[in-house]
């Protein structure tokens, strides 16, 4: 016995070594394990089979007789069988079943008999399954005990995985919210966070088009509080923060938790303040070995293209209109020649099961997803092992995660569909000869599209591999050590060819390629100790630990140009020089790395079940920022009442649960920062002349920053959440303000210019610094009401509204001035060259919210067909300068989730409405390409001719295309059938069908209301768009569009 | 088995803690404290300092041409509006915001000066032994100088920001102060510049370029400090041409693709380096031909953008017999095999369109893609891989000292020195000597030598003819137009906003 106990030691050298932990922990392991002697009490205190109603004299005399006597009194037995079934009368398999009492069980097999030998005296027999309500049954004088197992719709609510451990619900003081497996959105889905749009009231996930290439969406958690830096929340995938989503497909998610508020978000201190998604994969179960399938097939289409003229209108507004216009002879709808429809499959294998000691679960699980955009797609396949092993009497587990993710992409140059709206719908797409149609000078906004997308090869392998192992140990009861390793390395491998046929814009003639490779390793350790206690009605729980991330990038590129199309992009040294011998070869590599060192510590009370509360802390340090401040210290505290324990209303019938929960934290962001954004930098810049020929130049490319340091949100969460009616409505609603100061904002500045606390010279036109403060604060309600629960028929309704206010109090500080009387604007149009370059219509001003719009008021258009604007100090004729106003905000007021969930008999129908309301949208398109003096000369959109624009008048930025984006969009549907009679064979075999994005209710004119609302995060945070992140709510008009897809999916279990 | 992976575990665990640092490496970049480590590096990054000179080709020269009565970038159709910038150039319509070229100058400006200031305080505090380190910190004095005329001119009243400013912000001087800070640094970095004319010296900054900038000075003399040195300039100019400075015998080998070599060394005394590998960023033919140029140059990436044009009555300025004259492209256009251009017209819908530059434009808001002669005088450089050019950037050529002098001659009266100086300029261009000269005449042939070089804006402001009536003449529009202001304020462009912001001290110039 006391041999097993050498590697605690070891394990208690690395803990005694970490920074974090502190000698009395030590000293209070260390004793007790030294002396092997003590085994015996060691194992009665951390037996798990003892009923914790039993005094403890009880279990030491018990315990004493169960292992001291070896030599028992065989007992007198009998035999019990039986069959479980679930509601619907199926029979369950892996149930397990207990013998009150003892350690003696079974578990069903798979048509959910059971046959059980109990000794004479038993009584009560237990049985239980995850999703299921456990029941204690009488055994009674009966041989044969049958039982229907009740599913436990709260089971999966009932505990919370917050940070570095899991709490129940009842005793949570955060802000957080579960979404399990069942509550995912069907469909075709790419990426798992889509899996829960729209479900938790305040968290925004915003795809800004339907391309299965673009699979990581905008994240925003009760609003934007970044300016330069990232503000989606932190990912954490099984304990490991920062991890890649990829990683994980939804099939393998068993729920998702998401920490809202600064006292739930804590604990990721430095990196909590965007809030924190929780992603649990999936465990075996004890029992039964289980097979599941879940496979669909989905068909893709577009919803809307915009409505330019078809050829036929072409040719007929330019005979109303008494102009010439080329009539290239077709009739080309040039969306509809580079679109399809495309069938999506997805099938994704599951196997699990294991025993009470070994559970494993293994997943397989494949995508393809075509684009809607001819020659494009996406496909991935996911492979998933998970293993826990428990041993000394489950003192210790052991669990070994590891996935790996192997994807590959085909892009769609936007460009094309911006080509697509400007193309003269009568040129044909190919030549009489097959070769594709071009124009004598193909612009970017006027070539064929077709060929563009076709002749271009654009595509990405990635490979995500994630290895997780964690191992904890119980040293005494109620005292737990825990490490979490893991390794993740995300692969990037991307190919560019144009072939020398190439004849659309910026051809040279001449064959290009390129081949650009990245490579991204994330090591993660992370040490715990924990220790639970209850003393008297107090129940305490203590964490503490230390964490050490190291993240590293390596990037390669090389480019060629001038060698025979047969090789594409595979063979780069082939390419020629230029006939003067100019060299058209390009070499890139580069390396950074950051580290993140952590120190945390949390601690939860609770007394009577009645009064609770968690406190939390943790000391950060980042290489990324400046020496004078690497570390930070992120405190937390927060309190809960459970009213309805209270004796006045322990008994009520109208209120179930009531507990109102008050927080207050600080949290820290500096995700989406470069990793050396502190330092100065001297970076090779150009080349510079010397005798004749050329040298590499060097150059400051950054100014330092000795004082950057985390920009820092203050939160503060008042919640209540309740249960009423007979657990009938259930909700919560959330009131908070969050304070985000210390902005991480590239600050302008003028080259020369001294500037920071130490009078640097700035040597660029920016530093990255703290300025400024954004305030969030804002409102959230989610309701769960079952409205109908009459046996067969059932129906249940949830809605989530949220509301957020986002105002940015301030962009000066002590050391840089913002200039708000010129403010800085952010967002191009994207068209370089449309006649737009320069213009930038979001503002980032004091007062005002992130992505408030701001040029010129337009009034009316005077009779030449010429703007008209309200004078702002320009006198009208200065919409670019003087003129500008501010015009509302690309922010919404509030965002809802609507589900529905009927369930009659082996029939289910779910449906799910997702809103946003009251934000505007800068309609790019419109802005463009609804103008009459495009025409003939090139396509518009059929709206030009009502716009009022006079002929020849340019396109000019205005509030005219600033539009409402409310929208309410029938996000999902779901019909399911529970198939019958097969239940001999099967398991809870389904078929169902699903569709999404129905339908949307809007008065947006362009393709789709739902637009960017910041840069989402790169792939481990590296630094974002700074210019996208500060204008949410632009159209672009260079786009991929939308889709509509149904599904008919099938999922058994064997 | 799980004793293993247990014991591994510990391994990583144990391991983890040896490594606790925050001291992540820096790999493809270097931190400052560890470079340069050579005289060679210190080299290239005193080097970098050249790469910033060359970009005078944007935003500067925009703004020293877009304004005047050599340039014009009407809109067209659904092009060229760019948020008003060129018509706002045309009208004189500057603001603290528009157009954006303003406030780029500045940054070009000042981006120069601060790596200059940064790479003299690195030259000064270097322990490094580096031959012609006296030469080096010349050359870099040299080039601030340069950047602090471009903000003179520009902006009159500036901060001037050495090596040795001290900490905080730095407030303006006036601009008088700032011509005579030019004056001294140049003077005071003569001695130790080269004064060679050869490949070593080329893209650099030589005492030809030290005087030629001097001369720059003088003749803008009255104009930045109320006094004028007629005088100065011409001893500046006689300076340069005793360096061995001389007109090329061919004027468009000047601006030839190989410019670098061909021996336009001898008058290009100033030159932004560019090279379609190393020194990227010219794009003069982009700017101002016609989409169908592409297919007959066979040019890099781009399809030409159709911007840049000129007046009519500039165009007109050009005898049938220069030279100069074959830098516009008029009239019908035809491709490789010589057929006429057909293209299609966005702007006023006409399909089929013989492309006809025209000299007369429609107006500045609305102008046909034929509309308005374009210059070709750099020569247009076929089979690029992308969209940058080969050609140098001449900033400072010695047929402008020669005009220089010429100009201080005769403002001093001495009508024959000016002659003699003048004169070869014309008979390189083809045209006969003259024997009388009036200083319009003076204006006239620099615009005709100097076309869109980036001097003419301050040639139009010295002559007083900023505020002229080129808009207004029925020849240049059908639909004419004024200038915003005709305010003797508008002679120098205002602080740009952003700049006002960044630095508390500054104070924005009268008038704006």
């Amino acid at each position: 016995m006391s041999k097993r106990f050498t590697e605690p030691r070891w394990w208690l050298v690395y803990v005694g070594c970490s920074q974090l932990l502190t000698l009395p922990l030590c000293s209070l392991a260390a004793p007790i394990l030294d002396d092997g002697s003590d085994a015996v009490r060691l194992k009665i205190a951390h037996s798990r089979i003892v009923p914790t109603t039993m005094g403890r004299a009880d279990q030491l005399a018990r315990l004493a007789l169960q292992t001291a006597t070896g030599a028992r009194v065989k007992p007198v037995e009998r035999t019990i069988t039986g069959r479980v079934t679930d509601d619907l009368g199926a029979g369950l398999p892996g149930v397990s079943i207990v013998v009150k009492g003892s350690q003696r069980g079974s578990t069903t097999d798979a048509e959910g008999n059971y046959k059980l030998v109990v000794a004479d005296g038993a009584t009560t027999l237990t049985f239980s399954f995850v999703g299921y309500l456990a029941q204690d049954v009488a055994i009674g004088n009966r041989s044969t005990v049958d039982v229907t197992m009740k599913p436990d719709t709260k089971s999966l609510d009932e505990v919370v995985v917050v940070g570095y451990g899991t709490q129940k619900k009842a005793d949570v003081t955060g802000a957080t919210a579960t979404v399990t497996q069942k509550e995912f959105n069907a469909g075709v889905i790419n990426n798992p966070l889509q899996s829960v749009q729209g479900k938790v009231a305040g968290l925004v996930i915003q795809a800004p088009n339907s391309d299965p290439t673009n699979n990581r969406p905008a994240i925003r958690l009760r609003g934007t509080s970044s300016l330069s830096a990232n503000s989606e929340p932190l990912i954490v995938i099984d304990g490991v923060a920062g991890a890649n989503l990829n990683s994980v497909t939804p099939e393998d998610i068993e729920r998702v938790d998401v920490l809202k508020d600064a006292s739930a978000a804590a604990i990721y201190g430095s990196r909590g303040a965007n809030g924190v998604i929780v992603v649990t994969t999936k465990r075996g179960k004890s029992g039964q070995t289980q097979i599941e399938y879940n496979g669909y097939v989905g068909v893709q289409n577009v919803t809307k293209n915009p409505d330019v003229l078809t050829a036929d209108e072409f040719r007929q507004k330019a005979q109303e209109l008494g102009v010439r216009a080329i009539d290239g002879g077709a009739s080309t709808d040039w969306f509809k020649a580079m679109e399809q429809t495309a069938v999506s499959h997805n099938h994704s294998v599951g196997i699990s099961g294991g025993s009470d000691k070994f559970t494993y679960r293994g997943s397989l699980v494949y995508l393809n997803q075509p684009g809607v955009v001819k020659n494009s797609g996406y496909d991935r396949l996911n492979a998933r092992l998970n293993l826990v092993q428990k041993a000394f009497n489950d003192r210790l587990e052991i669990q070994l995660l590891a996935s790996q993710q192997f994807a590959n992409k085909k892009f769609v140059d936007y460009n094309a569909f911006r080509a697509a709206t400007k193309m003269n719908p009568t040129y044909p797409v190919y030549n009489a000869d097959g070769s594709f149609f071009q124009l004598a000078s193909p612009q970017i906004e006027e070539e064929n599209p077709v060929a563009r997308i076709s002749q271009i090869t654009n595509d990405a392998k990635e490979k995500q591999t994630l290895v997780n192992g964690k191992i904890s140990l119980e040293v005494l009861k109620g005292l737990k050590v825990g490490v979490n390793a893991s390794l993740s390395d995300f692969n990037y491998f991307s190919g560019y060819f144009v072939p020398s046929t190439f004849r659309g814009y910026a051809n040279t003639g001449k064959s290009l390629g390129n081949r650009f490779q990245r490579e991204v390793i994330d090591k993660l350790i992370e040490s715990t100790v924990s220790y639970n206690a209850t003393f008297g009605k107090s129940s305490l729980n203590v964490l503490a630990g230390h964490t050490y991330q190291k993240l590293s990038s390596e990037e390669m590129f090389a480019e060629n140009r001038d060698f025979p199309d047969i090789f594409g992009y595979n063979n780069l040294e082939a390419g020629n020089p230029l006939p003067d011998g100019g060299n058209t070869r390009v070499v890139r590599s580069n390396k950074y790395e950051a580290i993140l060192v952590g120190l945390l510590g949390r601690v939860n009370y609770s007394y009577d079940e009645k009064y609770l509360l968690t406190a939390n802390i943790r000391r950060d340090g980042s290489s990324r920022f400046g020496a004078n401040n690497r570390w930070g210290v992120f405190p937390s505290l927060s309190i809960g009442w459970r009213i309805s324990q209270e004796p006045f209303l322990k008994n009520s019938s109208v209120v179930n649960d009531l507990k109102i929960r008050l927080g207050y934290g600080v949290t820290g962001n500096q995700d989406g920062i470069g990793d050396y954004a502190s330092r100065l930098i001297f970076s090779q810049n150009g080349f510079y002349p010397t005798n004749g020929g050329f040298r590499s130049a060097y150059a400051f490319t950054q100014n330092a920053n000795p004082d950057l340091k985390w920009e820092t949100s203050a939160m503060t969460n008042l919640g209540f959440d309740f249960a009423l009616f007979n657990n009938r409505v259930q909700g919560s609603l959330e009131f908070y303000n969050k304070d985000t100061r210390d902005l991480l904002f590239n600050y302008p500045l003028s080259i020369g210019q001294k500037y920071g606390s130490e009078n640097l010279t700035a040597v660029v036109g920016s530093v990255l610094a703290n300025v400024g403060q954004v305030n969030n604060r804002g409102v959230e309600l989610s309701l769960t009401y079952q409205v109908i629960d009459k046996g067969k028929f059932n129906w249940q309704t949830t809605l989530n509204v949220a509301h957020n206010r986002n105002k940015i109090v301030s962009l000066t500080n002590e050391f840089y001035k913002y200039n708000t009387a010129n403010p800085t604007t952010y967002g191009g149009i994207g068209s370089g060259q449309g006649g737009f370059a320069g213009t930038f219509p979001i503002v980032l001003q004091e007062g005002y919210p992130i992505g408030q719009f701001y040029t010129a008021r337009f009034l009316r258009f005077d009779e030449r067909g010429n703007y008209v604007y309200e004078d702002n100090g320009g006198g009208g004729r200065d919409p670019g300068g003087k003129d500008r106003t501010y015009l509302g905000s690309s922010q919404p007021f509030m965002t809802l989730g609507w589900n529905n969930n009927f369930q009659y008999g082996n029939f289910d129908l779910n449906f799910f409405f997702r809103g946003s309301l009251g934000q505007k949208a800068l309609n790019g398109p419109y802005l463009l390409y609804a103008n009459p003096g495009n025409f003939p000369g090139n396509n518009v959109l059929a709206y030009s001719f009502q716009s009022g624009i006079g002929q020849g008048v340019a396109s000019q930025l205005s509030s005219l295309w600033i539009e409402d984006a409310s929208f309410i969009r029938l996000d999902n549907f779901r019909l399911g059938y529970r198939v019958p009679g097969l239940t001999r064979y099967v398991r809870n075999p389904q078929v169902y069908v699903s569709g999404q994005n129905l339908f949307v209710i809007t008065n947006y004119r362009g393709i789709d209301p739902e637009l960017r609302t910041g840069s989402s995060r790169d792939v481990y945070g590296g630094p974002g768009d700074n210019s996208v992140n500060l204008s949410p709510g632009i159209d672009p008009v260079s786009f991929y569009p939308r889709t509509r897809s149904f599904v008919l999916g099938v999922s058994v279990a064997f | 088995m799980k004793t293993s992976v247990f014991a591994s575990m510990l391994g990583i665990a144990l391991v983890s803690q040896a490594c606790t640092g925050l001291d992540s490496q820096v790999f493809n970049q270097a931190s400052a404290d560890k470079f340069p480590a050579s005289a060679d590096e210190l080299n290239s990054i005193v080097g970098s300092a050249y790469g910033q000179l060359r970009f005078a080709i944007n935003a500067v020269r925009t703004c020293n041409e877009a304004a005047s009565d050599e340039m014009v970038v009407p809109t067209r159709g659904p092009d060229w509006f760019d948020d008003g910038r060129w018509q706002k150039f045309a009208r004189h319509d500057f603001s603290s915001v528009t157009p954006p070229q303003i406030n780029d100058s500045w940054n070009y400006a000042y981006t120069g000066i601060a790596q200059t200031n940064l790479y003299l305080s690195y030259l000064n505090a270097s322990t490094l032994t580096i031959p012609g380190k006296a030469t080096t910190v010349a050359e870099l004095r040299t080039l601030r100088a340069w950047y602090y005329y471009v903000l003179c001119d520009f902006f009159g009243r500036v901060p001037i920001i050495t090596e040795s400013s001290p900490a905080g912000s730095v407030a303006q001087s006036e601009r008088k102060d700032v011509a005579a800070f030019i004056e001294s640094e140049l003077k005071a970095a003569l001695p130790d510049l080269r004064a060679d004319i050869t490949t070593e010296t080329y893209g650099r900054m030589t005492q030809g370029a030290a005087q030629a900038l001097l001369a720059k000075l003088y003749i803008n003399s009255e104009v930045y400090t109320g006094t004028a040195r007629w005088q100065d300039c011409i001893t500046a100019c006689d300076a340069v041409t005793k360096l061995g400075y001389k007109l090329n015998s061919d004027f468009f080998a000047l601006f030839a693709t190989n410019n670098q070599s061909n021996g336009a060394n001898v008058e290009n005394i100033i030159v932004g380096v560019f090279d379609k590998n190393y020194a990227g960023g010219n794009n003069l033919t982009l700017e101002t031909l016609h989409p169908t140029f592409k297919a007959k140059y066979s040019l890099g990436a781009d399809s030409p953008w159709n911007g840049y044009a000129t007046y009519a009555d500039f165009y007109g300025t050009f005898a049938n017999n220069d030279v100069r004259k074959n830098q516009w492209l008029q009239g019908v256009q035809t491709d490789k095999n010589g057929s006429p251009i057909i293209y299609n017209d966005a702007v006023t819908g006409e399909t089929n369109k013989t492309l006809n530059f025209t000299p007369k434009i429609n107006s500045i808001e609305k102008a046909a893609q034929n509309e308005g002669v374009r210059l070709i005088k750099y020569q247009v450089q076929s089979n690029l891989p992308g969209n940058s050019a080969d050609n140098d950037w001449a900033i400072l050529r010695y047929a402008d000292v020669l005009l220089l002098k010429a100009e201080a001659s005769l403002r001093l009266g001495n009508t024959a020195n000016a002659l003699a100086s003048l004169n070869p300029v014309r008979v390189r261009a083809g045209l006969a000597a003259v024997t009388t000269l009036t200083l319009d005449e003076v204006l006239a042939e620099r615009g005709r030598e100097l076309t869109w070089e980036g001097w003419r804006r301050s040639d139009l402001i010295r002559f007083g003819k900023w505020e002229g009536n080129w808009t207004t003449k029925s020849e240049n529009f059908t639909t004419p137009f004024e200038l915003v202001s005709r305010d003797p304020s508008r002679r120098v462009f205002p602080i740009p906003a952003t700049q006002l912001s960044s630095n508390p001290l500054l104070r924005q110039n009268p008038g704006y």
